[in-house]
């Protein structure tokens, strides 16, 4: 007997996030020459600003998560100078991006977050721990989100998601 | 009822069933009266009530790892294909041997198990095995489950439990008033009451009324969950909801999971859950036939089931009348109503006396069966007796409101002395309970309420319709008088009017008490049909008023649920997460053996074709000590501090000293706990005037993550400061052995570091940092690369190893080795117990203190008492290997006097050696003791000695 | 199952945070011996609200200090730990 259902229809795709650095201010006083290195002032919490070629994610009270190819990191340590450091944490993190507008329904899955509040929206943040992994997610489009996984754990995340993104959900 | 008819199989017999039916209407439908035997007296039961509260019609449904036990007949819907089975029958049910239990029920009433546990303890054993056998429910499936569970938040700000007409209503109108509405019902369809009622709302029948609201909230973006359960009710307004994907037993299609676990996360609750009725107690009140009143009105109107051709009605309450109309309307014949009421004033009844036979003052007290199923109606009629031939007996007790979730989120019950029942008090959440479940009864009341709730005050009046009218509220409960044979309360675990009086003559008076020593309400209906009779009863016996006589807790989950559920996609191979190195894949491709080591998978070793793991170990090992060895030590907790304070904030943590490092050095440290216990070592390096690394071990990565953190947030905020977590950022592969130097120089075009210095360089065109620091007590270099670009590193450093005669070792050989060393582990020689002291390392505390622990470790008991256990090294006097774990004794059976905390093979020569803690170790070098394991049956002599075996002055670092 | 408010993210569930310790429980690094020893092993433990400091371990991994009823577990008081913060 079947069940009659829709399917999640979710494109996932897996991205290395060698570029990603830690900007933190201990001061800050740093944070106006940060903002000229940038292009754009540092984002408050739960936000993101920037584009994909430079992009500044705010998860935490004192780090900024800096990304994309058009960063100049020795601008960086400049601008932040004796106001905090930039610790590269890129090669600790894996990149996976959702396209498609399943992907608020996707994250609810072994979560805790409300990825389904229309307030979380594009240019939000939202640090959070699914199927017990701890994931740093950032809303680029309407029906594109990004998350930042762990190395070691995203294997595994990775498959739960596929899986979950794959087979036939019941109506709501 | 429409569609295909459906064959299903019930103890090998097949049946037909209608779309829609449940297992319990189907089989009522087929004829079939008996359906189960009774727990412990093994009497034949049939179907009592139509929804999840049925004590008695217990099956299992479905075949295999898919088989579920103690299933409610009325709670599983007909698919095609199900295969049930009756339970606790040998060898049928129909002619069950357990039922000698019941001719023997002077001997077994309630209390008589707990009676078994005095007298010796060998005789218990041997009745034990008969009382297993005799009682129980269904057997749990022996194979594993083959479907999948699935877990999912969600969020709303109005959680409605229950689609009835009061949980229709709230719902509806708080989709109107733009609310993020949520709606789960635990049926197959909505309505509740409104599918067994010939009612009209709004000029609709229930039933459609109820599908096309449900049409209205989803349009309206609402969520309405059917087959769905709240089963908890959890602080923070979180409700947890079981929705079943797949009926019990059902194959689901495509993989699907069979059922989801909501996790509800509401701004308010809304609880319409209904109310449940009492059965009356009368002897015989279990025999197959004897239904509760509402129940048969269900099976009339909404599955087209008749469960019987002459019926009497007993009730104590208007309520019970509307089941004669159905019965009547439906063809059947009624014999008599019995009203326990002396005077019944109201509408309902002035109808029914024009119609029936109206007895008041009348109550069932026992019965008589022919061939299992009921056939006489014994029942007291004022002063007299009358025999009524009927075999269908519709009774109503009255009415209990499912206070469950209200009093699961801490909530309060009120007396409501009118209906004999609790009803939901104060609220302690964000909650409120409508309809029924607030003691409601009147259809019009309870919509408008329902509307209210859900629109935050703004009324609405909805048009009923209701041929039987209200008349007055569903009245009281019946509290059971004496009666004869067999009055059940309990029906799932036989629990009788008498076995509560019992218990009372024991001195049992608390309800606890009472609960324990009869087993009511511990089945797994958890008392949904009992619990009230129990309570009045026992109220009667203290003289008291029901509600003085206490309650028992509400505990979730409201309904059986199945492991699975709770499980959900965390079985297997996925019960936790796995953490997989960067260099998994290289490791496998040489054939490495995996060691779990927290969420960890490392190699332990390589074993060659037809090599045993402790050969392949050793031949590591003996390799990195004549040339060189490389391993992963990727899982090494690590750490960038940065910032003028850097050194200050290490210097929190660390014991030792830090700050006076020069740029490109390193040391070894220890990290205290605040009670002045080891918690941890590592070494620190100074990469650059104000950056530097902290190593600790892999186990303790988490925790000493954590701590920094604590340190520099909690402890030490105005610190200028940043402490970035690396572990995940780096991989690292250490190389060691006599030709690491040369081929890491080969490899970088520059000179490998001196010993505790560190440097970067380009290896096969990664930047990589590189720290010369020996865990293997031979030249050794730490590789440090960001993750995405180590494996270009690890394949450069393999070739020019294996080249020169090496290759990859395992943590066993890394084991060995560090034995040799007499360096610590923590976790093994450093348990928790021990302090830097015991280990040696009591030199190298700061005399200055300032770091965790400082005060801690100054304390005697610690410091400087005898008899604490210190790191000593053993060598095995023999040939045997030493087992780690045993106790150090002088003799055997005596008290040890410590324990071997890790041993290993000598790698630099023959025979066995360890490390151990041992009391006051450090006096007494060189005495013989014996390494005792009582559980392996191992008795190894070893002699006390320095725990550094192998190169003490570390000349192996310097060539 | 709680519903924690944190400072920097709002409220959030109970599975992101970490419970550490409570307030009072807290060794000051400069504490004298004696009264170090009595900190850490002497507890008010009370039948009421308490002081304690919780991390947003899975979330923003910031720390927290919050007042918790122990017997209802209302939370009626957040305030953030650490140091100062860009808005």
């Amino acid at each position: 007997m079947t069940v009659k259902g829709r399917v999640i229809v979710i494109e996932l795709s897996v991205h290395d996030a060698a570029d990603v650095l830690a900007l933190e201010l201990w001061d800050t006083a740093g944070a106006p020459a940060v903002a000229q290195a940038l292009g754009f002032a540092l984002p408050p919490a739960g936000r993101s600003a920037g584009d994909d070629q430079r992009r500044a994610m705010r998860f935490e009270p004192t780090v900024w998560l800096v990304e994309g190819a058009a960063i100049d990191r020795a601008a960086l340590d400049a601008a932040v100078a004796d106001h905090g450091a930039v610790t590269p944490i890129g090669g600790g993190l894996v990149r996976v991006r959702l396209v498609g507008a399943a992907w608020r329904g996707l994250l609810m899955h072994d979560g805790v977050f409300d990825a389904e509040n229309p307030a979380f929206a594009p240019g939000c943040t939202a640090a959070t721990v699914i199927a017990h992994v701890a994931v740093r997610l950032n809303v680029v489009a309407p029906d594109r989100c990004d998350a930042l996984v762990p190395a070691s754990l995203a294997d595994g995340l990775i498959a739960r998601w596929r899986e979950v993104a794959a087979r036939v959900d019941t109506p709501a | 009822m429409s569609g295909a008819a459906l064959t299903f199989t019930f103890d090998g017999k097949t049946y037909a069933a209608r779309p829609g039916q449940t297992l319990a209407a189907a089989l009522l439908d087929n004829g079939v009266a008996v359906v189960a035997r009774s727990f412990k007296y093994h009497r034949p039961r049939g179907v009592m009530a139509a929804g999840v509260e049925e004590p008695s019609a217990l099956v299992t449904v479905g075949e295999g790892g898919r088989a579920e036990p103690n299933t409610r007949a009325t709670d599983v819907f007909v698919y095609q294909g199900l295969v049930a089975r009756s339970q606790n029958v040998w060898p049928s049910l129909a002619f069950d041997v357990g039922a000698i239990n019941g001719l023997a029920s002077r001997l077994i009433p309630a209390g008589f198990y707990y009676k078994t546990f005095f007298g010796p303890p060998r005789r218990w054993m041997v009745y034990e095995r008969f009382i297993r056998k005799a009682a129980g429910l269904g057997p749990a499936p022996a194979d594993a489950d083959p479907d999948s569970f699935d877990h999912r938040a969600a969020f709303c700000d109005v959680l409605v439990v229950g689609a009835g007409p009061a949980g229709l209503a709230a719902a509806l109108a708080a989709t109107q008033a733009g609310q993020r509405v949520m709606l789960v019902e635990q049926d197959s369809v909505p309505g509740g009451a409104l599918l067994r009622e010939d009612v009209r709302i709004d000029g609709v029948g229930g039933p459609e009324w109820a599908a096309q609201a449900v049409a209205q909230i989803r349009a309206g973006g609402g969520r309405v969950l059917l087959r769905a359960t709240a089963t908890g009710y959890w602080d923070g307004n979180l409700v947890s909801v079981v929705q079943r994907l797949a009926e019990p037993g059902q194959v689901p299609a495509a993989a699907a999971p069979v059922q989801r676990l909501w996790k509800v996360r509401c701004g308010k609750v809304l609880l319409a859950t209904g109310a449940i009725e009492r059965p009356l107690a009368f002897g015989g009140n279990d025999r197959p036939g004897v239904m509760l009143a509402q129940a048969v009105r269900a099976y009339v109107r909404r599955h087209g089931v008749v469960p019987g051709r002459r019926a009497v009605v007993a009730t104590s309450n208007d309520d019970g009348y509307r089941t004669a109309f159905a019965l009547a309307d439906a063809g059947a014949q009624v014999v008599a109503v019995l009203d326990s009421r002396a005077a019944p004033d109201s509408a309902i009844v002035d109808q029914a006396r024009g119609r029936f036979a109206v007895l008041t003052d009348a109550r069932p007290i026992d019965t008589r069966a022919r061939g299992q199923r009921l056939a006489t109606v014994i029942a007291q009629v004022g002063g007299g007796e009358q025999r009524l031939a009927a075999d269908l007996l519709a009774m109503s007790g009255g009415f209990t409101p499912v206070a469950h979730l209200h009093k699961q989120a801490g909530g309060d019950l009120a007396w409501d002395a009118a209906a004999q029942a609790f009803v939901p008090g104060t609220a302690r959440q964000a909650q409120a309970s409508i309809g029924a479940a607030a003691g409601g009864h009147d259809l019009a009341a309870i919509l408008a309420q329902g509307w209210a709730a859900g629109s935050g005050g703004a009324p609405r009046g909805f048009a009923v319709d209701d041929p039987l009218g209200m008349g007055t509220p569903a009245g009281a409960a019946e509290v059971p008088q004496a009666a004869r044979g067999k009055a059940f309360v309990d029906f799932q675990n036989d629990v009788t009017l008498s076995d509560i009086d019992l218990a009372w003559r024991e001195g049992y008076r608390s309800v606890e008490h009472l609960k324990r020593y009869t087993t009511l309400g511990m089945g797994t209906d958890q008392g949904k049909t009992g619990n009230m009779a129990a309570l009045a009863r026992l109220a009667q016996a203290q003289g008291v008023d029901i509600p003085q006589a206490g309650l028992t807790t509400f505990r979730p989950p409201y309904t059986p649920t199945t492991l699975g559920a709770f499980a959900g996609a965390a079985v297997g191979e996925h019960a936790g997460p796995v953490r997989r190195l960067r260099l998994h894949q290289a490791h496998d491709d040489l054939g490495a053996a995996w060691q779990p080591v927290g969420y960890w998978f490392r190699p332990r070793s390589y074993p060659r074709a037809g090599e045993s793991l402790g050969a392949a170990s050793l031949r590591e090992a003996r390799m990195v000590r004549q040339s060189l060895g490389m391993v992963d030590v990727s899982t090494l907790a690590t750490f960038e501090v940065s910032g003028p304070d850097a050194a200050a904030l290490l210097e929190m943590a660390c014991a030792t000293t830090i700050g006076r490092l020069g740029v490109g050095r390193g040391r070894y440290t220890v990290m205290l706990r605040e009670d002045g216990l080891v918690m941890d070592d590592g070494t620190a390096w100074r990469l650059a005037e104000q950056r530097y690394l902290l190593t600790s071990s892999t186990g303790g990565a988490d925790r000493m993550a954590q701590h920094l953190s604590w340190l520099r947030n909690v402890m030490a905020p105005h610190l200028k400061v940043s402490v970035v977590n690396v572990q995940e950022h780096l991989g690292a592969v250490a190389l060691a052995g006599p030709q690491a130097a040369r081929v890491l120089a080969g490899l970088t075009g520059a000179e490998a570091p001196a010993h505790m210095r560190c440097t970067r360089a380009v290896l096969a065109g990664v930047d990589v940092l590189i720290l010369a620091a020996s865990y293997s007590g031979e030249r050794a270099f730490e590789v440090y690369a960001p993750g995405h670009q180590l494996r270009a590193v690890w394949n450069a450093l393999h070739g020019a190893a294996v080249a020169a005669g090496g290759g990859a070792y395992g943590l066993d050989a890394m084991d060995h080795l560090r034995v040799e060393k007499g360096h610590v582990v923590i976790g093994a020689e450093v348990d928790g117990r021990v302090s830097a002291h015991d280990i040696g390392l009591g030199g190298m505390l700061r005399k200055s203190g300032g770091f965790v622990g400082w005060q801690g470790q100054q304390r005697l008991a610690i410091a400087t008492a005898s008899g604490r256990r210190q790191l000593v090294g053993l060598t095995v006097i023999g040939g045997q290997a030493l087992p780690e774990g045993a106790m150090l004794v002088t003799q055997e059976g005596q008290e040890p006097l410590g324990h071997v905390t890790t041993a290993a093979p000598r790698v630099a020569g023959e025979g066995w050696i360890g490390l151990a803690l041992l009391s006051d170790g450090r006096a007494r070098d060189g005495q013989e003791l014996l390494a005792w394991s009582a559980t392996r049956n191992l008795r190894v002599p070893v002699r006390v000695c320095d725990p550094v075996f192998y190169d003490r002055e570390g000349a192996r670092y310097r060539d | 199952m709680m519903l924690i408010d944190c400072p920097h993210c709002g409220p959030r569930a109970q599975e992101e945070f970490t419970y550490e310790r409570t307030r009072d429980s807290v060794v000051p690094l400069d504490a004298a011996p004696a009264a170090a020893m009595a900190t850490l092993y002497a507890r008010a433990n009370p039948r009421g609200e308490e002081d304690e400091i919780w991390r947003h371990t899975l979330g923003c991994r910031g720390w927290l200090e919050l007042r918790r009823h122990r017997m209802t577990h209302a939370i009626v008081a957040v305030r953030p730990l650490g140091p100062a913060v860009l808005p």
